[in-house]
């Protein structure tokens, strides 16, 4: 059951709105990630920061492959997900700082980022802690014949978490509409995952019957290509996927990781930066392919800028939660 | 029952009218866990239902209690009511991440953008010889934490009403069933009804005592109250019914008006339901109490196997009397 | 350097004293021995001076409170410097009470102020229940199950009747207490309803104390320019007999009893709210002048309703003097933390037998009240026989 996904599949049906939206949409969570640093380094947001730098053509490779109304749940790095299914920057911003105006009243923060609207389930900081709540949604979507898929995005870490392999025994059996996504950049917190993961990775999913893909989750148009299939293949009653997403995490497990060096060199980073920025590479093809030149990509490049500078204004600007806040919403 | 419209069932029926009306009103309602379909559990609680319902909304599920009750948070959120059956209380410990961080906190963490409207069942009391993996009482757990309502019946009546609550409200909800209880008879009316969750209920009058039993420990507490009144003592006995929400104004004017209370509960003891029970008592009716707050609960051991030994571990009625008559000044 | 200023201590059972007014506000420049406020105690409403040279700062409490002794309620600052937010170490904090009171303090048990009941084992309710039916504790018999009071108790000893108490009639007008007064209530309530009193009384022999007083007030001496009263010389002297019987000038407490090594001599003086004792320190050691320059600044304050704190500070023993009224005897009810009081008759001539024949004397009639915990018979007659003698011949003790 384990493929590797077939590169030439890529451009099937992807029109060039589409593959320019997905450069919007990547371009749009790497600078949101960068506002994010600056703004925890000028210490202006509290708590932590789990950067998805690197990542973006895992969120915008599967989410464009979504409906507006199919589910994700998201991890502790969740702002690519969140952002790649629809989120506001400016409402996220407000609610990474705590906000009222935030998705989440400013309850929620960086790592709990929820919205109905989008389909998003919620982010997540227990590492593996919303498998079975993507597993219970795709329950709801195949019970209500909604035709919803839902998709659970985790790190490599999860793999580690028994609530796991339960739900997707469970998916098997009942054939659910939910596809697991895991995003492996090769570091759970400060360990290589070697060290923690043991055999074959989609191995583990393929043993109950999952569909299992193994992709380059620095080429969007791969992940693309695969997440529509695999969805596709859910929302016709086939049953629950496994997509291996191998990718590398630019920055630190948290923003204030800086020395890095004990658990990983300045030269692997450096390589996965040079050779294989999903954003640099997904332009070159773009400008190859005259899908776009410079001048267009730059101008989405200064429109996001823009965009971002004004929803952090926002953010910095918009009040906390009154005190009477923090009670409400304990109960429905 | 000589009145029209009420008859005498058993716990365990009652449980299973309630689940029953409940899938019949509303079709997102479903039942799911080990070996609950053809089974109908090892009580037999749900004996019938997937006769009625189908294998569809009476699901049987493999021994994967986390995953099982995560997928029931994740239904809950998406338009499914849910209702989760945890065999035996002692496996929820497999459940403390999907219901104490997840389901308690999804509505607070997104700001109240999502719900959790589901109910786990689950069971609690020792007494079955059954040592001590499958005879604790932990709804303390769950009382604990913030977003999660915990309900306790003690009677058929209790159980089908607070039932029907629990699966109508849009909270998570754990339902704790005494597995000695399920075979307890009582009245229950033919007609709809619920039970609010948060009200406590007055199970007999007195004036000299309250005697604050749940769960199981309604029962007993029944039971001491009735030796009291041999030897003179007026016992009241007062049943919370829920943990949380917790009905403390109707515990406190109860004490406030027997200056006396003994909290019975199957929990240990020990920081446990009945200590935050007394707790809130000694703080509402402290002016009023002529005498300390006693609890009684599980003795703080593992449940032992033995017959003479795990009988020791729980309350009984002689063991409240003994403590109330002691309270009373009369031992 | 900030000086705090704390709601002073004035006597061993005082445990709160009302903060009646301040003669300064927060902000203003104070001089030290300025008045600064004044509190309202159990007996008088005094002045209270500023310790030190600065300005009043960091006020924390306001007229009308009533507040702990030794509590800290202002600060005396210098120009500019902000008031500390904490508590002063208790040693500065003790630096404004009197140094007698200091000393009683720091030697008195915690315990000894505590109030009636403190002690008792009572359940919550029975303890409410008391003092929503005005019942005192100490007069419950227990009935608990490890000896304490319950509820029911309590609402038996309520409805015991009333040993005198008759009730009002309907037209009766209702006097609001004042301080002096309502303390005098409880103060002397607590006492008879807690210490057992017993009563020694003795016929004595005035003549030369009066002829004593009579020398001194023509005395060429000028610092003996005032009168010197009956009182002054019973003042010298029964301080000086208490110095031998240590018992008669002690506290009981629960750990024992404290024996007092200063004799300071209460003189309980009638004003009009009620009565008030004010205090001769170390009257032992006093010359019958100071004793009643000491006399006369205490009693005109007390009456002006200007007493000064340390006027009610660490009282030992007092002695009560009704002779003015003409009172030929009576009995007196011991002040809280002092083992006895004295109480003085009039000077009156009566017929005495003198060797066998009738003759007619200047006679005094002194009641001893005893706190039988601390005092027994045997001990208080000893006091009193003594005393009697030094009356009978003033000149060997006051020379």
């Amino acid at each position: 059951m384990t493929t590797v996904s077939d590169p030439t599949r890529t451009s099937a049906g992807v029109g060039v709105e589409k593959w320019l939206r997905m450069y919007r949409q990547m371009m749009a969570i790497r600078l949101f990630e960068e506002n994010v640093n600056e703004l925890y380094t000028r210490a202006l947001m509290p708590g932590l920061a789990h950067l998805y730098i690197g990542e973006e053509a895992i969120a915008v490779g599967v989410c464009e492959a979504l409906r507006p109304d199919d589910y994700v749940t998201s991890t502790h790095r969740g702002h690519g997900h969140c952002l790649a299914k629809g989120a506001s920057p400016k409402l996220m911003f407000a609610e990474l700082l705590g906000k009222e105006a935030g998705y989440c009243r400013g309850k929620g923060g960086s790592m709990h980022i929820a919205d109905p609207a989008t389909g998003n389930l919620g982010a997540n900081a227990i590492v593996a802690g919303s498998v079975g709540i993507a597993t219970g949604a795709a329950l709801s979507a195949k019970t209500l014949k909604s035709g919803q898929v839902a998709v659970c995005f985790f790190g490599e870490g999860a793999l580690g978490q028994g609530v796991l392999y339960e739900c997707m025994n469970l998916a098997q059996l009942w054939k659910l509409p939910v596809i697991y996504v895991c995003e492996n950049n090769m570091y759970t917190e400060y360990t290589h995952f070697s060290e923690t993961t043991a055999g074959d990775i989609p191995a583990r999913a393929s043993a109950f019957g999952v569909r299992a893909e193994t992709v380059d989750g620095q080429d969007v148009r791969a992940v693309h290509a695969v997440a529509t299939d695999l969805a596709d293949r859910a929302r016709r009653g086939e049953g629950p996927a496994f997509l291996l997403c191998n990718t590398y995490r630019y920055r630190g497990h948290h923003v204030g990781d800086i020395n890095r060096e004990y658990y990983r060199s300045k030269k692997e980073e450096q390589q996965w930066l040079a050779e294989s920025d999903p954003i640099k590479n997904f332009a070159e093809w773009l400008k190859s392919q005259k899908h776009a030149d410079a001048s267009t990509l730059g101008t989405i490049d200064s429109e996001l800028r823009a965009e971002m500078d004004q929803a952090v204004k926002f953010a910095v600007g918009a009040p906390y939660p009154g005190a009477d806040e923090v009670d409400q919403d304990v109960y429905a | 029952m000589p009145e029209t419209g009420i008859r005498e069932i058993t716990f365990a029926e009652a449980v299973r009218e309630a689940l029953a009306e409940e899938m019949r009103r509303d079709s997102r309602v479903f039942i799911m866990g080990e070996d609950v379909a053809e089974a109908g559990t090892p009580f037999k609680v749900l004996s019938g239902l997937v006769e009625e319902f189908g294998t569809a909304r009476v699901v049987d599920t493999p021994i994967s209690e986390a995953g099982f009750t995560g997928v029931g948070v994740g239904a809950a959120m998406t338009g499914l009511r849910p209702v989760v059956d945890i065999m035996f209380g002692d496996f929820i410990t497999l459940t403390m991440d999907q219901m104490a961080n997840q389901a308690a906190k999804v509505h607070y963490m997104s700001g109240g953008k999502w719900k959790v409207p589901m109910v786990m069942r689950t069971t609690l009391g020792a007494a079955r010889r059954s040592a001590a993996q499958h005879s604790q009482s932990l709804h303390a757990w769950f009382s604990h934490i913030p977003g999660l309502k915990v309900v306790l019946p003690a009677t058929p009546y209790d159980a089908k009403g607070l039932l029907k609550s629990a699966i109508r409200d849009d909270n998570p909800v754990i339902f704790f069933e005494d597995k000695m209880s399920f075979k307890l008879k009582g009245p229950v009316p033919e007609a709809e009804y619920t039970i609010p969750l948060g009200v406590a209920d007055i199970k007999r009058l007195g004036t000299d005592i309250t005697l604050l039993g749940t769960s199981s420990m309604v029962q007993v507490a029944l039971e001491a109250a009735v030796m009291l009144e041999q030897a003179g003592i007026s016992a009241e006995v007062v049943d919370p019914r829920t943990t949380w929400p917790l009905d403390e104004h109707t515990l406190i004017e109860s004490v406030k008006k027997t200056s006396r209370a003994i909290v019975i509960d199957e929990g240990y003891g020990r920081y446990g339901v009945a200590a935050e029970i007394a707790a809130t008592i000694a703080e509402g009716a402290f002016h009023y109490l002529d005498g300390p707050v006693k609890r009684m609960g599980a003795m703080h051991v593992p449940i032992p196997f033995s017959p003479p030994l795990e009988d020791l571990t729980v309350p009984t009625g002689k063991t409240v009397f003994d403590t109330a008559m002691k309270l009373c000044g009369r031992s | 350097m900030a000086i705090s200023v704390v709601m002073p201590a004035l006597e061993l059972t005082q445990e709160t004293g009302k903060l009646v007014s301040w003669r300064k506000k927060e902000g203003d420049a104070v001089a030290r021995g300025e008045t600064l406020l004044e509190v309202e105690t159990d007996k008088a409403v005094v002045e209270v001076e500023a310790l030190a040279d600065g300005y009043l700062a960091g006020v924390k409490a306001k007229e009308g409170d009533v507040i702990a002794v030794g509590r800290t309620i202002a600060w005396i600052v210098d120009k500019g410097e902000p008031a500390p937010a904490d508590e002063a170490p208790a040693a500065a904090a003790a630096g404004v009470a009197p140094p007698v009171a200091r000393a009683r303090a720091s030697a008195a048990p915690s315990g000894d102020a505590a109030i009636s009941g403190a002690r008792m084992k009572i359940s919550p309710k029975a303890r409410r229940l008391a003092s929503e039916l005005h019942v005192n504790l100490d007069s419950v018999r227990a009935s608990g199950p490890g000896g304490e009071i319950l509820a029911s108790d309590v609402e038996a000893a309520a409805k015991a009747p009333a040993p005198s108490v008759a009730a009002p009639s309907a037209g009766a007008k209702l006097e609001s207490l004042t301080a002096i007064g309502r303390l005098m209530a409880e103060r002397t309530t607590q006492s008879w309803t807690t210490v057992p009193h017993f009563f020694l009384v003795r016929e004595v022999d005035a003549s030369a104390l009066q002829q004593t007083r009579e020398r001194l007030t023509a005395s060429a001496d000028a610092s003996l320019s005032g009168k010197i009263t009956h009182t002054d010389l019973l003042i010298a002297l029964v301080a000086r007999v208490l110095l031998q019987h240590p018992r008669l000038n002690a506290s009981w407490t629960r750990d024992g009893i404290q024996l007092h090594p200063e004799v300071n001599i209460a003189i309980a003086i009638a004003v009009n709210d009620g009565v008030i004792a004010s205090v001769i320190p170390s009257a032992h050691a006093a010359s019958i002048a100071e004793i009643a320059a000491q006399r006369r600044d205490l009693a005109e304050r007390a009456k002006s309703g200007k007493s000064r704190p340390q006027d009610f500070a660490g009282a030992t023993f007092t002695i009560s003097n009704l002779g003015m009224f003409q009172i030929d005897s009576f009995t007196a009810i011991i002040p809280p933390a002092q083992a006895a009081i004295l109480a003085v008759g009039a000077i009156t001539d009566r017929v005495v037998a003198i060797n066998g024949q009738p003759a007619v004397r200047s006679m005094i009639t002194l009641t001893l009240s005893c706190d039988h915990r601390v005092v027994d018979g045997a001990r208080g007659a000893q006091f009193l026989n003594d005393l009697a003698k030094a009356i009978a011949e003033p000149r060997q003790l006051l020379r």
